[in-house]
């Protein structure tokens, strides 16, 4: 296992792919952050605008500086600068969806898979994209959130991260939740082996994650007893630092979501993915 | 006798299709194992069942004869390459991928060996297909493999490539004694190298001998080209032979007695016939095969 994932880092060190998003995420983080910024430069003339058109003040829900790494688009507005800045921003999602389409998947598309079957079974094959997954989940979130806290540098001249075990519990949380998606995406692609479907496939589930997730929420009530699994209510990331009042419940909620996701991907691999014929 | 390969009952059905229907292949180790069938006989479907890369409906397939698993390399339909990356590149992955101890320096070698040293650096995806198939023999050397399972490894190949890949494969059977299973539809190229072959028609196993066995029954004749052939005729017959075709004014085909092909030569040549050629002639493996299998359906 170690070897092939050394050889999957050696293909994606040449190949060049993972950078490539990795630069357009940052690149496209950073547009997010300056649209955020023109937003609330604007503020009174948005206000005005909204309040002629639709009769309330957005900005009353509050205006908390969203570093906006949401993953799900069921994120009930907070402002109008969350929801711009939802609406322009390409989800984080996204970019794993193409990094798994370009880089992932092409060991099976382009028939490599076949030079390696009779070393490596489908499980091990399977269990390192996981591990890329991951990793790639976490640069991801990284890079966006670096490049909206430069954006957040150069609008307001500052940087409110709150304290840094929030911050990480904001960016471990947010790429828990993305890798969560990313395991999806993979099962659904082993188990089509056609990567048009499995991504229109994909696409759609990542609009069907958020209400899944406030469901384990009320699970996670239910049985704890506890109300304050808020990260499902408002967003899965978006806002989630500033929401959720304590750091652990969020993480052990991320971590029930990927641990409920990975699950049932591994289960679906066992039962059906590793016992279908490769070509 | 030492079997690498061996399958029991193998049978692969795909819904109501049964591809491969209880075959039970034996490779002995360091043999070059040629399968033959026509198009759809299943020659595909059980060197990837060999590969792992399908899985057999029922039956079973028992690789290796020791304690230690043996490898195998596969080249098996289309080449599987990184197009975006460089023949090097595709080598290096392979080569990281199974662990192996060689140095980069082997991915090279192999690159030498298949003929592709120059192109070592370019990318897969301008590749010829008969480069695609040399990078993917390369690969599947690469790791020193102990198996070789190849299908249609010389498709798109032009002469000189066909040649190039058939002395590879000769080196690596007799110097490397590498068991190779090999399938083609160029039955004369294939018995050019394989020394056991088994005949696949529609997912069965219909025969499976050795070279030796294949050779002495496919027909055979002794032809003569002389200059007199109503002489040749009279000589035969007054030697008791007279299972003979005259296939033209100068030619004629001697059906049996092959043992006595220097007798019957002598007796012309003193009859005062002039004999311009004397040479026993078999019939190739693809008219072996189709009289194999032709038998088989009726």
């Amino acid at each position: 296992m170690k070897s092939l994932f050394q050889a999957e880092l050696y293909r994606a060190r040449k190949s060049k792919s993972p950078l490539i998003i990795l630069i357009v995420c940052f690149g496209m983080s950073l547009f997010s952050g300056l649209s955020y910024g023109i937003m609330y430069g604007n503020a009174p003339w948005i206000q005005k605008m909204y309040e002629n058109a639709f009769g309330y003040n957005p900005f009353a829900f509050g205006d908390d500086l969203d570093l906006g790494l949401d993953i799900a688009g069921f994120t009930r507005m907070k402002s109008v600068g969350e929801f711009i800045s939802t609406g322009l921003r390409i989800n984080i999602c996204l970019y794993l969806v193409i990094f798994i389409a370009v880089f992932l998947m092409p060991m099976r598309r382009s028939g490599f898979i076949k030079n390696l079957s009779s070393e490596h079974s489908r499980t091990r094959i399977f269990f390192v994209h996981v591990l890329l997954i991951l990793i790639y989940s976490f640069l991801l979130v990284d890079v966006a959130a670096l490049a909206m806290a430069l954006m957040c540098l150069v609008t307001y001249r500052g940087l409110p991260l709150g304290g840094l075990p929030e911050l990480l519990t904001y960016l471990v949380t947010s790429a828990l939740l993305v890798a969560a998606i990313g395991l999806v995406v993979l099962t659904l692609t082993d188990l089509l082996r056609r990567q048009t479907p499995a991504i229109v496939m994909s696409v759609i589930y990542l609009w069907m994650i958020a209400p899944t997730v406030f469901a384990m929420g009320q699970v996670m009530t239910l049985y704890t007893s506890r109300s304050d699994f808020r990260l499902q209510y408002v967003s899965l990331a978006g806002n989630l630092m500033l929401l959720s009042p304590g750091k652990w419940d969020t993480i052990l909620s991320a971590l029930l979501v990927i641990a409920v996701y990975a699950g049932l991907c591994i289960l679906l691999h066992f039962l059906v993915v590793r016992k279908k014929d490769i070509i | 006798m030492s079997y690498i390969i061996t399958t029991s009952d193998l049978t692969k059905q795909y819904r109501e299709v049964t591809a491969v229907d209880s075959v039970d292949l034996h490779v002995e180790e360091g043999a070059v194992y040629g399968l033959i069938g026509r198009n759809g006989a299943g020659k595909t479907t059980i060197l990837k069942m060999l590969a792992g890369l399908a899985f057999p409906t029922s039956g079973s397939i028992t690789i290796g004869n020791g304690s230690r698993k043996p490898r195998i390399g596969v080249l098996i339909e289309e080449p599987g390459l990184y197009r975006s990356l460089t023949a090097l590149e595709n080598m290096e992955i392979k080569r990281i991928a199974l662990g192996s101890p060689d140095s980069p320096e082997r991915s090279r070698q192999l690159l030498e060996f298949v003929g592709l040293m120059n192109w070592a650096d370019v990318r897969c995806g301008s590749f010829s297909l008969g480069m695609r198939q040399r990078l993917s023999i390369a690969l599947a050397l690469s790791g020193d493999p102990d198996i070789l399972i190849l299908d249609e490894p010389i498709n798109g190949l032009d002469p000189q490539g066909i040649h190039d890949v058939r002395t590879v494969l000769s080196r690596l059977n007799q110097e490397n004694g590498k068991t190779i299973v090999i399938s083609s539809h160029l039955l004369d190229e294939l018995s050019k190298v394989a020394t056991v072959y088994g005949i696949l028609d529609r997912g069965r196993l219909v025969k499976e001998a050795g070279e030796e066995e294949i050779l002495n029954s496919m027909p055979a004749y002794v032809r003569f080209i002389v200059d007199d052939t109503l002489a040749a005729k009279t000589v035969l017959e007054s030697m008791g032979i007279f299972s003979y075709q005259t296939k033209s004014q100068h030619m004629i085909h001697v059906l049996e007695q092959f043992a006595r092909r220097d007798e019957m030569l002598e007796k012309m040549i003193m009859a005062g016939i002039h004999v311009h050629e004397c040479q026993v002639v078999r019939e190739s493996l693809e008219t072996y095969f189709m009289g194999i299998t032709k038998e088989d359906r009726v």
